[in-house]
């Protein structure tokens, strides 16, 4: 596999790997469209993306922590039962884990956006948009989800909110990178690395 | 913390946080900056200086259950531990027991480590006395290095078998450097870095914080990270001043520091922290890079939602309710534990959770609402039971079991003094009490209660025993004419008017049963019967009813053929209300506004009491007055006239 199929197979499954992390589609209990799936899909975009930017590779650990959580929800959406809320502990670790996750893998494929993107390009710009608004909502959420409750009604109502803007955003970043996939296209031209 | 319990609480809440904040850092080792990795200390510092199970709420693990299940084990003792200051404040009496002592101990190992520091310090402020003042060479060199970085400079001391150079001081820091060695610029720079952002302060607290926690090896160890971790951050300050070979240079300078020993002295910084710690000081150096500024935005966002949930804590909502993880009484315990800790935090949920203890006869539900002084009480009932091999309930007196579908009632709340309320709790029973069930009548139990706040938890205590009535089978929501009511009487043209008054109060406790739906009907609800302890009102329905009573003679009854009445609540000062005006025929009404009339065509042989059509008006809450009214308005009507415009005014003594 050539440098840009691998740049271009990557960002297709990080692409993806929101897609399968925001899209819900249940069967019953059981969802066919997994997140852990998603996060899979990151894991494999890091192993190829590693020799570009070393930092992804930082991710590593993070990335099977959530897929190992995600897929063990999953498992469990299978016996009618769900992990969420059962280990406040845990489930505080973990969105931990996603807050710092996104926010650096996000900050990854920006930077590499900004090494390859043709200058009138605003690619990388974009990503870290998305990717401060993420990082925001998110934090948001996991406010909602342990403090807030204990403290307002509220917290139900605006959980909603923030998964509804938690689910624009997540589009926006997919097409952001579906976006700086393009670049990797053998029929686009990129500028030559620096 | 004016016990030995109170301490565990207080030392057992920091001690989760602490095992939580490690894994988090230990997470985030390689990928958030050493200004982070300090940082997130402050989060165990504000548990600490937070008094654990404030307001109810626990950190992590329900640490107040689990504390007062260990007290009552070891003790037989039912209290509730509160933890008033994150300080040791014993109370001065001699130690009666063991805890007692044990406590007393503990405070005498905060008072020797606290004295050990403070000679230490004062040793050390003795020997800087007595140290050299820097030559001006030094004191040039210490200038230069201030000047380049736009640090502050101290005075300078040298002094004979110092490890290496450190500060000291926090009003006045005094820069220490050894006799004999030059002192390299990086150390000065690390040194003028701890004078710029007074991290000997930092260094202090901690040292406080090792004293009230002296016997705590876990929180040592994290006071021993939180230094090590201040050093780092002075490292990256340091590194992020220097360039390439430099801060090779520097590392090499630490390298060499590793096998000096330091002595830990509050009001210190060193450079030389011991060999461990320099080690993990070199990887944080290896791993130095200039953080990004957008990277402030994901430290800030994960220290946030890392720090919220530690610092609000949880609200413990539902109640241990004898779920058989332990054996014997210390199940029992637990569960009592458990409600001891999940206290009502509203009026309404006091009333709830005894209005739920009565249905289910649940003794850890009657101790959720039960007075500290009943506690032991309770358990012993419990214990009692479960040694005769029964079902350990709560004896609550009733003779037969209450309808648990049904729920229970809440009529005439009121307030009796500040804070403190009086109401009547009735439950529906499953049958009549003697077995001769009648046709549509229903039995019911009822108690006068008083509700109070006891130090932050609504009480409620029983004002007497459960009453046992018959009464006409109807919806217990709109008032039940055989239970005490509020009593309003006027007397005029030979009739003494009556009219009762109930309100009820009810916490929305509807809930979709999960056994019993139908394909056609859909899913059925049934009564919530687990205690909700900060549960509000959610709805109040009015009821009155009234009667009027013929006080004058034979004669005058027979001139008498109809009798109408209309009357409306009225409070003191308020206009009189126009009432609704009677018309010749028969008929009654009433409105959402309390108002009702009734107008009837007596019979030839109508006895002296004469039942009036009442009304009602309920629905969603929307005010918390409780008080009935002050008064009501009533107009007479006999054979079609207006005789007589009354004011009723309440009878003595509340509702009966």
């Amino acid at each position: 596999m050539t440098h840009r199929q691998t740049m271009y197979s990557a960002l297709s499954k990080a692409a993806w790997g929101y897609f399968f992390l925001y899209f819900d589609i249940n069967l019953g209990s059981v969802s066919i469209l997994p997140s852990f799936v998603g996060f899979l899909l990151f894991l494999s975009a890091i192993q190829q993306l590693k020799d570009e930017r070393r930092d992804l590779e930082l991710l590593r650990p993070l990335g099977t922590l959530l897929a190992a959580w995600h897929g063990g929800n999953w498992l469990a959406s299978w016996l009618g039962t769900a992990l969420d809320g059962r280990f406040p502990i845990l489930d505080l670790i973990i969105s931990l884990a996603g807050v710092y996750f996104h926010f650096q893998m996000l900050t990854d494929y920006a930077a590499l956006a900004a090494k390859y993107q043709q200058p009138e390009q605003n690619l990388d710009q974009r990503l870290l948009k998305w990717r401060t608004c993420q990082t925001l909502l998110l934090t948001a959420t996991s406010l909602c989800a342990h403090p807030l409750r204990f403290l307002t009604d509220l917290w139900e109502p605006t959980l909603i909110v923030l998964a509804l803007a938690g689910f624009v955003t997540s589009l926006c970043i997919m097409f952001t990178l579906f976006d700086v996939r393009r670049i990797f296209r053998d029929d686009v031209q990129s500028k030559e690395p620096q | 913390m004016g016990d030995i319990w109170a301490f565990l609480l207080q030392t057992c809440t920091a001690s989760g946080v602490a095992v939580l904040l490690l894994i988090v850092k230990a997470m985030f080792r390689d990928k958030l900056s050493p200004r982070w990795q300090f940082a997130v200390w402050g989060i165990l510092g504000m548990i600490l200086l937070l008094p654990a199970g404030l307001g109810g709420r626990y950190v992590l693990l329900n640490w107040p259950m689990i504390v007062e299940t260990i007290k009552t084990a070891l003790t037989g003792s039912y209290t509730l531990t509160q933890v008033t200051a994150p300080i040791p404040l014993p109370k001065m009496f001699a130690p009666a027991t063991l805890w007692d002592w044990l406590f007393w101990g503990y405070v005498l190992g905060v008072i020797v480590l606290l004295a050990r520091y403070l000679i230490s310090y004062i040793c050390l402020r003795r020997a800087l006395h007595s140290g050299t003042p820097a030559d001006t060479q030094t004191v040039a060199r210490i200038q230069a290095v201030a000047d380049q970085y736009h640090l502050p400079t101290c005075r300078a001391v040298l002094i004979e078998g110092a490890g290496s150079a450190f500060l000291c001081g926090i009003l006045s820091p005094v820069l220490v450097l050894p006799t004999g060695t030059k002192t390299d610029d990086k150390v000065l720079l690390h040194e003028l870095l701890h004078r710029k952002y007074r991290d000997v302060i930092w260094g202090l607290v901690i040292c406080l914080l090792r004293c009230i926690h002296w016997c705590n090896p876990l929180l040592w160890y994290c006071a021993n990270q939180a230094g090590n971790d201040l050093e780092s951050l002075c490292d990256q300050r340091v590194l992020e001043r220097l360039e390439g070979e430099e801060r090779r240079e520097y590392g090499r300078i630490l390298l060499s520091m590793a096998n000096e020993k330091y002595a830990r002295s509050p009001g210190t910084s060193c450079a030389s922290n011991g060999g461990k710690n320099i080690r993990q000081r070199i990887e944080a150096i290896v791993r130095f890079k200039r953080y990004p500024a957008g990277m402030a935005l994901v430290s800030v966002c994960v220290a946030v939602a890392l720090a919220a949930p530690l610092v609000f804590g949880s609200q413990a909502i539902n109640v241990y309710n004898e779920e058989g993880r332990l054996s014997g009484h210390a199940d029992i315990d637990l569960s009592l534990a458990s409600a001891r800790t999940t206290w009502c935090t509203t009026m309404a949920g006091a009333l709830d959770a005894y209005g739920k203890s009565l249905l289910t006869d649940s003794g850890t539900y009657r101790a959720m609402c039960a007075p500290l002084s009943q506690q032991a009480e309770i358990a012993h009932v419990m214990h009692q039971r479960q040694d005769e091999n029964l079902w350990p309930t709560w004896d609550t007196g009733l003779s037969m079991e209450a309808d648990q579908n049904e729920g229970y009632y809440i009529y005439n709340l009121h307030p009796v003094g500040e804070g403190t309320y009086e109401a009547l709790v009735a439950v529906k029973l499953n049958g009549a009490p003697d077995g001769q069930r009648e046709e549509n009548k229903m039995y019911l139990a009822y108690q006068q209660v008083l509700v109070q706040k006891e130090e932050s938890r609504w009480v409620v205590t029983e004002l007497g025993e459960l009453e046992l009535i018959e009464a006409r089978d109807a919806s217990m929501l709109w008032g039940v004419e055989e239970l005490p009511a509020y009593t309003y009487t006027g007397t005029a043209a030979n009739f003494q008017v009556k009219v009762f008054f109930q309100k009820s109060l009810v916490v929305n406790n509807t809930v979709q049963a999960s056994s019993s739906s139908s394909w056609f009907f859909g899913p059925t609800s049934a009564f919530d019967t687990v205690p909700k302890p900060g549960a509000e009102f959610d709805e109040v329905y009015h009821t009155q009813w009234s009667q009027c009573i013929f006080l004058g003679s034979q004669e005058d009854k027979a001139a008498i053929t109809r009798l109408g009445l209309s009357v409306a609540p009225m409070d003191d000062g308020q206009e009189r209300p126009a009432l609704q005006p009677l018309s010749k025929g028969s008929g009654g009404g009433s409105s959402s506004s309390g108002e009702s009339w009734s107008s009837q065509t007596l019979d030839p042989d109508w006895g002296p009491i004469v039942s009036m059509a009442g009304g009602g008006s309920g629905g969603h809450i929307s005010t918390d007055n409780f008080l009935p009214p002050d008064s009501f308005a009533a107009d007479l009507y006999i054979n079609g006239e207006k005789v007589a415009e009354l004011t009723l005014r309440p009878e003595e003594g509340g509702a009966q």
